[in-house]
């Protein structure tokens, strides 16, 4: 009887020691599992601080000096005061960069701009009525846009627009519900990034600019992105699909090539090869559609001039095509490896085009299409193998020039 | 007279005839004539069944393409779109199968695989319930609740038969291995045969997940059968012996415990591991699977809707008036499986076999009192009560019904030297033929959208290497992607857009189910329609886009 009894009761330990291994082995490999599959999920890691691509080439003959500096000096952010549109602060803070100071009391300083951007603070000072730009959202904190003039427009624009500046990952931002980092941003943007975004040029152009050389990582929506997947989706629709007449596609192209290049490879050499085709493509429909008066416009891409009529309209829609399709153009040109450019020829001719543009274009009209300016001059700059702050820092007048120059405008 | 309620075999010891004449031996009742008459009409009738134009073709085209590359598809190979979008495979065998069928013998021979595997499912549950009732009248009562309540999801040749096929499969063992679920009163007391070990379960338990997981991703719903099982029979010992010593004790608590994990451990063998367990688990919660009618929440004024209320209605009445005892296993069963058919109707199809199940007693306790009392008022009526006599001319005539089903479906009169059966017929009527006839001829340049409907038909009967926006894998579909689908596909804003946007060269349109973006199409001045037939058209860009 009492044999009987210590059988069951061995048996019945044996059953729940059975169990407990059974149970505990079967969550122990789901769990490992499970944090594998998270940890193969993750979001990528960032680089310290973003790279920055340098300006390659130096043609004075494009432009001098002079031309430049009288072209960035229209250029100047000249938004002191209420409710300056945020589209033209994240461009003109991508433009003049963090250090840049202006002899224009009416122009921000390269610091007040960034302010600006990432800080709920003094963006409250000048847009006191309206729901932050930085906001905080289900997946992190975030820029706002395509939502009126206190914000952003497009997508992730002010988001690459400052890590082009080559932003630390650790700058601190300040939103209106918390305070944050820049690499906070860039991981929610990493977060809500989908392969089919309608507008992908500005988020992929700051992944670029701050992700290490990585093999691949995930979206939240499964999808595994390598550099190629993403260059292919840049490559993918017709040619004169796309913001600013596609040229932004073609901007983030460079930059993902420059950052293959220069910052350890993100490409396969088969993707580096189709990237530089295509872009070499490019070049050839530029070659071919480019005006003998040296711009571009919006027709680019048809392989021949477009305009043969108001060629030399300075205001309306025609202007504002021709100085976003030229501007645009020169900016990524003037970052592209040699081997996709056109010749110099056709170079030279759209950034004169440029700088009589700019010259014959007044202050305010430059303000109202301050974005399209800001690519036309700081290509400019570019081609010359500096940055308009850089360039600009020892040709401001003292404040004594600066008054005198003030009576002779006045 | 006494009237039996015992759901006991009754017909045991008349089914040991004596080893006289082997003429003898092979006699039957006039009662399998109408038997297997229905076996045979039913054989006929699912063999008729043509080939849907769905997912189908999805999973015979991967079949294909595992056999040609020898390995598992990482990513689909026909939706550029969701490239890099992780395949987990979890029907890979079910598609080797259909795609060495369809290789071998051509869209009759998936008719037949089709034919027998569902044939043989309810046979299985008849066989499962006549061993629950002891009645084939009974035991077709109930297999015919199970094709009623599952009729929506009987008639499409998919990997999910061989689902149903391994889930009645499960059902045969559970009732056949499991001597208290029927007969707890009778068996209450026999320890001899309680203690017997049930080899078929412990046996057929492993080796039929071992099936199923590399079949289907249906294995889960087996795994909550057995759990359900053991989680049930626990709570009926702790109810009833108030004690959790006994539970402890109880040989079929152990049981089931140990057969739920004996199978789960049997899922593991796949070449996914214990991914293949994490993503079928997690398959359901895919939120592009919202817009597709089967994922649908319940709704009672839907086909399943009826469906299920029939269901209750008849769970009720036959809770009222059945004289049986009411399992804890039973209930636990019924209750999480009509919770996920309120959740997703797709569960149909297995809480059909379920309910079924959970049903017979009953329905075996009420018909068998209701045959008695009927029984016992014609022995009143009629001078003698005449034994039911068995014949061998029954059983000539069982066989020759049997071979006419067989010459009457196609597969029989493909074997005996007819003509195979015209594309019209082998193929639903909306199978898009012509279009990708047309296709064939005039290859795409690139990117087609079509349907998720029609894109695997595309894929298997279009030109070679025609990719499209989506498949009926529209769980590889990354959100944004599948809601720009959905988006074209219902004709709204920006379609157009998107169709620029995903590079689309092409357009297939399904002129009933896509009226609005049919109507769009037609007004653009971008596209311009170059096939039409009664079921839908294609059209092309007027003018080929630029590219770099």
């Amino acid at each position: 009887m009492t044999g009987t009894r210590i059988g069951k009761w061995r048996r019945i330990l044996l059953f729940l020691a059975s169990q407990a291994i059974i149970l505990g082995g079967v969550v122990w490999a789901t769990t490992q599992r499970w944090e594998h599959r998270q940890d193969v999920r993750a979001l990528p890691p960032l680089r310290e601080r973003a790279i920055k691509l340098a300006p390659l080439h130096d043609c004075p003959w494009m432009v001098t000096d002079e031309q430049l500096e009288a072209s960035l000096r229209k250029v100047y952010p000249r938004f002191r005061g209420p409710e300056p549109k945020m589209n033209y602060v994240d461009h003109a803070f991508r433009m003049w960069g963090p250090d840049a100071v202006f002899d224009d009391p009416e122009a921000l300083s390269g610091a007040e701009l960034r302010d600006l951007l990432l800080n709920h603070d003094e963006f409250a000072k000048v847009w006191p009525n309206n729901p932050p730009f930085l906001v905080k959202t289900k997946t992190g904190p975030s820029m706002r846009y395509k939502e009126g003039r206190e914000t952003a427009s497009h997508i992730d624009h002010s988001l690459s627009s400052i890590s082009e500046t080559g932003i630390s990952r650790d700058y601190p931002v300040r939103t209106s519900e918390e305070d944050t980092t820049f690499g906070e941003l860039v991981r929610t943007s990493l977060r809500d990034f989908s392969l089919d975004e309608m507008e992908y040029e500005w988020s992929t152009l700051a992944y670029a600019l701050f992700l290490p050389p990585v093999k691949s990582w995930y979206t939240t929506e499964g999808q595994e992105l390598n550099w190629d997947r993403i260059a292919d989706r840049l490559m993918r629709e017709a040619v004169d699909q796309g913001v600013c007449f596609s040229q932004h596609r073609h901007h983030s192209l460079v930059a993902v090539l420059r950052a293959h290049d220069e910052a350890g490879p993100i490409l396969s050499p088969a993707g580096r090869k189709r990237v530089i085709g295509y872009l070499t493509a490019v070049s050839r429909l530029l070659v071919h559609s480019q005006h003998e008066r040296g711009y571009w416009d919006d027709q680019w891409y048809a392989g021949k001039p477009a305009a043969t009529h108001a060629d030399d309209a300075l205001s309306g829609d025609t202007l504002t095509n021709r100085l976003v399709a030229t501007g645009h153009t020169m900016e990524w040109l003037a970052l592209a490896p040699e081997e996709v450019l056109p010749p110099r020829e056709n170079l030279t001719r759209a950034a004169q085009w440029i700088v009589r543009t700019l010259e014959q274009l007044d202050i305010e009209q430059i303000k109202n299409q301050y974005a399209f300016a800001s690519h036309a001059a700081d290509a400019l700059a570019l081609w010359r193998k500096t940055t308009p702050a850089e360039f600009m820092k020892t040709r401001l007048r003292k404040p004594q020039e600066q008054s005198k120059s003030s009576r002779d405008n006045g | 007279m006494s009237v039996s309620t015992t759901t006991e075999l009754p017909e045991v010891s008349s089914m040991a005839p004596a080893p006289s004449l082997l003429k003898e031996r092979l006699s039957v009742p006039w009662t399998a004539i109408p038997v297997v008459t229905a076996c045979a009409a039913f054989f006929t009738y699912l063999n008729y069944i043509p080939l849907f134009y769905t997912d189908i073709w999805g999973h015979v085209g991967y079949g294909k393409w595992m056999l040609e590359h020898r390995t598992l598809p990482t990513e689909d190979p026909c939706l550029p779109l969701s490239a890099g979008v992780p395949v987990v495979d979890t029907s890979w065998l079910s598609q080797l199968l259909f795609g060495w069928l369809a290789s071998v013998g051509g869209p009759e021979a998936l008719s037949l695989v089709f034919t027998v595997t569902l044939w043989c499912t309810y046979f299985l549950y008849t066989r499962a319930f006549y061993l629950l009732s002891g009645r084939i009248w009974l035991a077709l009562i109930g297999t015919f609740l199970t094709w009623f309540l599952g009729f929506g999801r009987h008639s499409i040749i998919r990997p999910e038969i061989f689902g149903g096929f391994c889930f009645a499969t499960l059902i045969w063992m559970v009732v056949h291995g499991e001597p208290w679920r029927s007969r707890s009163a009778k068996l209450a007391c026999d320890e001899e045969v309680d203690a017997r070990t049930p080899w078929l379960l412990w046996i057929g338990v492993p080796v039929l997940f071992l099936a199923w997981t590399n079949l289907h991703g249906s294995f889960i719903i087996g795994l909550i059968v057995l759990g359900c099982h053991a989680v049930g029979r626990t709570l009926q010992v702790l109810w009833t012996r108030r004690s959790l010593w006994e539970v402890l004790r109880d040989r079929w608590v152990i049981r089931w415990t140990l057969l739920t994990e004996l199978a789960l451990g049997a899922t593991l063998v796949n070449p996914y591991g214990v991914d293949l367990l994490i993503e079928s688990a997690l398959f359901g919660r895919n939120e592009n699977l919202k817009d597709i009618l089967e994922w649908y929440e319940l709704k009672l004024v839907d086909a399943e809707g009826i469906q299920f209320s029939v269901a209750m209605l008849l769970w009720l009445g036959l809770y009222r008036f059945s004289r049986q005892r009411v399992s804890p296993t039973d209930i636990l069963l019924l209750l999480v499986f009509a919770a996920g058919m309120a959740l997703v109707i797709r569960i149909i199809g297995w809480f059909a076999g379920v309910f079924a199940l959970c049903m017979m007693p009953h329905i075996t306790e009420v018909g068998s009192r209701l045959q008695d009392r009927w029984a016992a008022r014609r022995m009143r009526g009629a001078e003698s009560d005449r034994p039911e006599s068995r014949r061998f001319v029954y059983t000539l005539v069982c066989l020759l019904v049997a071979w006419c089903g067989f010459a009457l479906a196609p597969v029989g009169r493909q074997v005996l030297g007819g003509q195979p059966r015209p594309a019209a017929s082998q193929y639903n009527e909306r199978t898009p033929l012509g279009i990708t006839k047309f296709l064939r001829e005039n290859p795409p340049r690139g990117l087609v959208y079509a349907p998720q409907w029609w894109s695997d038909w595309l894929a298997w009967d279009g030109p070679p290497g025609i990719k499209t926006v989506v498949s009926t894998n529209i769980h590889l579909a990354p959100k944004r992607l599948w809601d720009g689908y959905m988006r074209v596909s219902k004709g709204e804003t920006y379609w157009d857009n998107l169709l620029d946007r995903w590079a689309v060269q092409a357009v297939v349109v399904d002129k009933e189910k896509q009226k609005r973006l049919a109507s769009e199409v037609r007004g653009s001045a971008v596209w311009k329609v170059i096939y039409e037939d009664d079921l839908g058209f294609i059209a092309t860009r007027r003018t080929a886009s630029t590219s770099g």
